[in-house]
């Protein structure tokens, strides 16, 4: 029963996540929000039991994907005409 | 305690948020947001279909010390191989891709999709 | 410059991945006719994912052909041994992380199409950054600098422990991998004295890939089958249980680090133009 209220409330800040980070106008708050719809998803792949799944996810999805992005960001411009 | 169905319902959600923010958004770095939004909801359907209730994790340690043939109360295995080839390849395409915004900004000087057009063609 | 009215493009795309959502969702309720979804597979014992468990795929494959074909019909005929932690000796398989003896044993040919397809996107990263300029480095600070230095031991020494377990704990080469380039990544921001040497990261990148190659095509002459385990596997739960996979687990480690240090480093710094 904790678990799946776990679950449902690491979904919900899944979504919210998400649609932050289509909707939003900064594309730095986009990235960053990328990086916490990773590290959520993580612990949602630790719940349905796949350690080693959750343990790729948090170290290349969260920690990785947003250096790159960040990096492009930073070669681009920030906002979003 | 999970049910399967529900985890399928919610990641395909999830990949409905992708979907309309690939198809929808002008800027070159939010479409590549979209595709990595896609790309985890897709993960999380092929757990989901792996995932088996009331059961502990395919790893045997001291405390699952035996896996016999009635007895079996682990996940499958399976599809947690195919999703950590998925993961990886998702950060290689995503790196190139980030790569390619990064030319076009170079070239063009904007990353709005309706503003790139060669002005020296007549 | 055209900037096209487009609320009416978001009102169908919206529309459309309603659609497309009810289209993908349909296979698991029951509608009465149309796709369906098999819902008898709720246990382990009635998937065929039990014989990688189990570590019999072989038995099965024989009780497939004596069936010829029909692998249902006659899954009750499969010698099923059980696996047990520390005793099982000599199985098909050594690893006690039974994605690991998926991942590297009985799909290896996947591992090394997806160790392929890293390589070549990294490699598209540094073709594509050919010529531009680098990015104005800032002033780091004391703290940063300290720390940074203090802490990048640390993150390389979690990363060779995640894959060099990877037989035996969640983990493996991928994200061991990743934890050193990540170490990498601190130094290169935090550290502006730090001495990058290119040809080093290439040279052990290459090299791994081609050893993981050779260990391939030994098992190919040796046991007539590509990727083949011909190393002894001990007992189930050791720690030099299983040393083929260990050793391809710590060649893809080295050889995921290295690329992923590579290519963030080209993203950080343009590639020279020669």
């Amino acid at each position: 029963m904790l678990i799946l209220v776990m679950f449902l409330f690491l979904f919900l800040l899944i979504f919210v996540s998400a649609l932050y980070a289509v909707f939003a106008r900064d594309i730095l708050f986009c990235v960053i929000s990328l990086g916490v719809m990773s590290l959520a998803a993580s612990i949602v792949f630790f719940l349905l039991n796949a350690p080693d799944v959750a343990i790729t996810e948090a170290a290349v999805g969260a920690a990785l994907t947003t250096a790159i992005y960040l990096f492009g960001v930073r070669r681009t411009e920030r906002e979003d005409k | 305690m999970i049910e399967n169905r529900l985890i399928y319902v919610l990641s395909v959600l999830l990949f409905i948020v992708g979907l309309y923010g690939a198809v929808t958004r002008k800027n070159i770095l939010k479409m590549l947001v979209s595709l990595s939004i896609i790309e985890t909801a897709a993960n999380i359907f092929l757990i989901g279909i792996g995932y088996i209730e009331g059961s502990t994790f395919p790893i045997l340690s001291q405390s699952l010390r035996q896996v016999d043939r009635l007895g079996s109360v682990i996940s499958d295995p399976l599809p947690h191989s195919l999703v950590l080839t998925a993961i990886v390849i998702g950060v290689g395409t995503t790196a190139l891709g980030i790569a390619l915004a990064v030319r076009l900004y170079d070239r063009y000087k904007t990353l709005n999709i309706n503003r790139m057009e060669d002005k020296d063609e007549l | 410059m055209r900037e096209t009215n487009f609320n009416t493009g978001k009102f169908f795309a919206l529309l459309a991945a309603v659609v497309l959502a009810a289209f993908m969702l349909s296979p698991f309720f029951d509608t009465g006719s149309g796709l369906k979804a098999d819902a008898k597979l709720k246990n382990l014992k009635d998937r065929v994912s039990l014989h990688y468990a189990l570590k019999n795929v072989g038995e099965a494959e024989g009780a497939v052909e004596e069936c010829q074909g029909d692998y249902y019909a006659c899954r009750d005929r499969v010698k099923c041994a059980p696996v047990t932690y520390r005793e099982t000796k000599d199985a098909e398989t050594g690893p006690a992380n039974l994605v690991t003896s998926i991942v590297l044993d009985y799909r290896a040919f996947d591992t090394l199409g997806e160790v392929t397809v890293l390589f070549i996107s990294i490699l598209g990263v540094a073709l594509i950054m050919t010529g531009l300029p680098a990015l104005p480095v800032k002033k780091e600070s004391l703290i940063q600098l300290a720390g940074a230095r203090f802490l990048t031991p640390v993150i390389m020494l979690v990363g060779i422990y995640i894959f060099m377990h990877g037989h035996l704990t969640p983990g493996g080469g991928f994200p061991g991998g990743a934890v050193i380039a990540t170490a990498f990544l601190l130094l290169f921001m935090s550290d502006s004295g730090y001495g990058y040497r290119e040809r080093r990261f290439k040279s052990a990148e290459t090299l791994a890939g081609a050893v993981i190659v050779l260990l391939a095509l030994a098992g190919l002459v040796l046991r007539k089958s590509f990727f083949a385990n011909f190393l002894p596997n001990g007992v189930v739960g050791e720690l030099f249980s299983s040393l083929l996979i260990m050793a391809l687990y710590s060649l893809i480690g080295i050889k995921v680090g290295s690329e992923l240090a590579g290519g963030i480093k080209n993203l950080y710094t343009g590639e020279k133009d020669d």
